[in-house]
C-alpha cells in the first residue's frame, strides 16, 4: 500500500518536472523571437562589413535586426547583397568570402593564410579579434573587417584598409539619434530577404552598397549611387598596409568605377576564374560520386542480407 | 584468420571513418561493415556486438544532433551535427564488426609480454558490452520467474545490481583462468598457431590501403572530406575514393575456411 502511494507520488513529481521542462523549452525562445521581429519591422539599423581579399576590397552596409553575431552579419550580407561565403566547423569559422579562401570545410587548410577577423572603431582603425566572430555581438553602427592573408595574429596579419562607418553607410542612415534611419536607408536596408541584386540596387541610391569590383554585384555597383559612396571613402584608404600583390596604385583601386572597368587587366579576373572552376566541378556535371556511393551502399546491404539469410538457412 | 589481419582491417576502416564527415564516403562504409559482419560473424554471444554497436551508433548520432537544440537551430547547424554524429556512429559500427568477427582474447595473445596487463584490461573492456547485454537478459528472465516485473524505473536496482555483480565476477573469473593457463607468463603455446593465409593477407592489405589513402588525403586537406554545410550544399565525392571504401568489403568475399 505504502509502496504503491510512493510510486504515484514519484510519477506525479516526475510528470511535474517534465511539464516544467517542456514549458521552459517552448517559452524560453519565444520572447527572443518576438523581440527580433519587432525590432526588424520598426527600425532597421546598419553595421558595416569590410572585406579585404588581398587583391580587392569590398564594403557592405548591412541592415541588422537588433544585435547579431559576427557570423550572422556575413549571412545577412549574403542575403542582402549576394556576398559569396562559406563557413566551416559548424559555422564557427570563415572559409571563403567573395570567392577567396579555402574550398571545403577545413578553414585553416592553408594555415599561415586564413581569414583574419578585425573589429573596427567607428572612427576608423582596426583591432585584431582574438575571439571568434560567432561570439562577438554586432550592434548598429559597428564595423567588422575580414582580411585574407598570412600571419597568426594582429601583429603580422594584414589589416583591412582603414574604413570608418560613414564611408560605408550614409551618415543619415546610421547615427542613433536619428531614429527613423532615413527613408532612403529604409529602402535599401529593408530589403532583407529580397533578391541579392535587387537589394544592392535598392541600397545604392542611399549609398549603402559600395561593392567596388565584385563581378556578381556589378549591376548594383555600376549604378550612380555607388559611385557617390566610393568617392566618399576614397580618401580614407591607405593602400600601403596591403599586400604587394594588390599592386594597383591607390587611385585606381579606390576609383568609384569597378576595377574591371577601370583597369581591364586587374587581379579580379583570376579570382573570378577560380570561383567559376569551383562551381563547375560541382554543379554542372552528373553527381557521379554520390550515385556510385549509393549504388555501393545498396549492393553491400543486399549482399550482407543474402549472406545472413544463407547462413541462417544453411 | 590471423588476428592481426582484423586489427589492420578495423584500424584502416576506422581511419576512413575518422577522416571524413562526407556521407558519400561514410554510408558505403556502413554497408561494408554490415557485409563483413554477415560473412564472418562468429557463433555465440559475440555476434551480437554488431547489433549492439549499431544501436550505440544510432544513439550517438541522435544525441550529437540533439545537442544542436541547445543553441541556434537552423538547417546548416543541424546538418553539420548530424554529419559529425554519422562519423561517430560509423566508427562505432566498424568497431561492432571488429568485435563480432574476432575474438578479443585471441588478439590479447598477440600483445608483447610486457604489455600483457594493459592488453588484458583492454580485452576485458572490449568484451564488456556483449557480456553485459547477455547478463541483463539472464537476470531479467530470472526476476520474471520470481514474479518480479521489471517495468518501472524504480525496479532498475533489481536489474542493475545483479548485472554489475555478474560482470565483475565474470571478469575476475576470466582474468584468473587466463593467469592459471599461463597467459603473460612467457611460455606461449604453439598449439594451432595463427597463420598468414592469403585471405588474412588480403584483409590486412585492404585495411592498410584504405586507411593510408584516406589519411594521406586528410593530411593534404582534400576539400570534399569535410563538406561545407553553411551555406547548405550537396557534398561532392570522388568515385575512386568511394571505390577505396568499397575495397574494404573484400574480406567478406573470402571463404570462411580460408580465414
Amino acid at each position: 500500500m505504502r509502496a504503491h502511494s510512493g510510486i504515484t507520488v514519484g510519477t506525479r513529481r516526475w510528470s511535474r518536472i517534465l511539464a516544467a521542462a517542456v514549458f521552459l523549452a517552448i517559452a524560453a525562445p519565444a520572447p527572443a523571437l518576438l523581440s527580433t521581429t519587432v525590432a526588424c519591422a520598426s527600425t532597421p539599423r546598419h553595421a558595416a562589413l569590410v572585406i579585404d581579399t588581398g587583391t580587392r576590397e569590398l564594403a557592405y552596409c548591412v541592415a541588422i535586426p537588433g544585435t547579431v553575431d559576427g557570423i550572422e552579419l556575413i549571412r545577412l550580407a549574403n542575403r542582402q547583397y549576394g556576398l559569396q561565403y562559406s563557413l566551416g566547423f559548424g559555422g564557427e569559422a570563415v572559409c571563403q568570402l567573395a570567392g577567396v579562401g579555402v574550398t571545403g570545410g577545413d578553414c585553416f587548410a592553408d594555415f599561415p593564410r586564413f581569414w583574419g577577423y578585425w573589429r573596427g572603431a567607428p572612427a576608423g582603425g582596426w583591432s585584431w579579434s582574438s575571439v571568434g566572430a560567432g561570439s562577438i555581438s554586432v550592434g548598429p553602427g559597428d564595423v567588422q573587417g575580414w582580411s585574407w592573408g598570412t600571419g597568426q595574429d594582429g601583429a603580422s596579419h594584414p589589416a583591412p584598409p582603414v574604413t570608418p562607418l560613414t564611408s560605408v553607410c550614409d551618415p543619415p542612415a546610421t547615427p542613433p539619434p536619428d531614429d527613423d534611419g532615413g527613408p532612403g536607408a529604409g529602402a535599401g536596408g529593408d530589403g532583407n530577404d529580397r533578391g541579392n541584386n535587387g537589394g544592392g540596387g535598392g541600397g545604392a541610391p542611399s549609398g549603402s552598397a559600395s561593392d567596388q569590383s565584385s563581378g556578381d554585384t556589378q549591376a548594383g555597383a555600376q549604378s550612380s549611387g555607388a559611385s557617390d559612396a566610393g568617392g566618399q571613402r576614397s580618401d580614407q584608404e591607405n593602400g600601403s598596409e596591403r599586400e604587394a600583390s594588390g599592386s594597383h596604385p591607390d587611385t585606381s583601386d579606390m576609383n568609384p568605377v569597378p576595377d574591371e572597368v577601370a583597369s581591364p587587366g586587374s587581379n579580379a579576373a583570376p579570382v573570378r576564374a577560380a570561383a567559376l572552376a569551383n562551381n563547375e566541378a560541382g554543379a554542372d556535371l552528373l553527381p557521379v560520386g554520390p550515385i556510385v556511393s549509393l549504388l555501393a551502399l545498396g549492393m553491400l546491404l543486399a549482399g550482407g542480407a543474402f549472406l545472413a539469410w544463407k547462413r541462417r538457412s544453411g | 584468420m590471423h588476428p592481426l589481419a582484423w586489427i589492420a582491417w578495423a584500424t584502416g576502416a576506422g581511419l576512413v571513418a575518422f577522416s571524413t564527415t562526407n556521407p558519400w564516403y561514410l554510408l558505403p562504409l556502413v554497408g561494408v561493415a554490415w557485409f563483413v559482419h554477415a560473412a564472418h560473424r562468429r557463433d555465440g554471444p559475440w555476434a551480437r556486438s554488431f547489433r549492439i554497436f549499431l544501436v550505440f551508433g544510432l544513439l550517438a548520432m541522435a544525441i550529437r544532433t540533439a545537442l544542436v537544440f541547445f543553441g541556434t537551430v537552423d538547417a546548416s547547424n543541424v546538418t553539420y551535427a548530424a554529419l559529425e554524429g554519422l562519423r561517430l556512429g560509423v566508427l562505432l559500427v566498424v568497431f561492432g564488426t571488429f568485435n563480432s568477427v574476432t575474438d578479443p582474447f585471441g588478439v590479447l595473445r598477440l600483445a608483447p609480454r610486457r604489455f600483457h596487463e594493459p592488453a588484458l584490461a583492454a580485452a576485458l573492456a572490449l568484451s564488456i558490452a556483449p557480456r553485459t547485454i547477455s547478463a541483463a537478459a539472464t537476470v531479467r528472465e530470472a526476476q520474471e520467474l520470481r514474479g518480479f516485473r521489471l517495468r518501472r524505473w524504480r525496479s532498475l536496482p533489481a536489474l542493475a545490481i545483479p548485472v554489475l555483480e555478474t560482470g565483475m565476477e565474470e571478469a575476475m573469473t576470466l582474468a584468473e583462468s587466463m593467469d592459471a593457463r599461463g597467459h603473460g607468463s612467457g611460455t606461449r603455446s604453439r598449439y594451432r598457431p595463427h597463420r598468414w593465409t592469403p585471405g588474412s593477407v588480403a584483409t590486412a592489405g585492404v585495411g592498410i590501403t584504405a586507411g593510408s589513402v584516406f589519411l594521406a588525403e586528410a593530411i593534404a586537406h582534400r576539400p570534399d572530406l569535410l563538406p561545407i554545410t553553411d551555406p547548405l550544399t550537396w557534398p561532392q565525392a570522388a568515385p575512386w575514393l568511394v571505390g577505396v571504401v568499397v575495397l574494404l568489403a573484400l574480406p567478406g568475399l573470402v571463404a570462411r575456411s580460408d580465414l
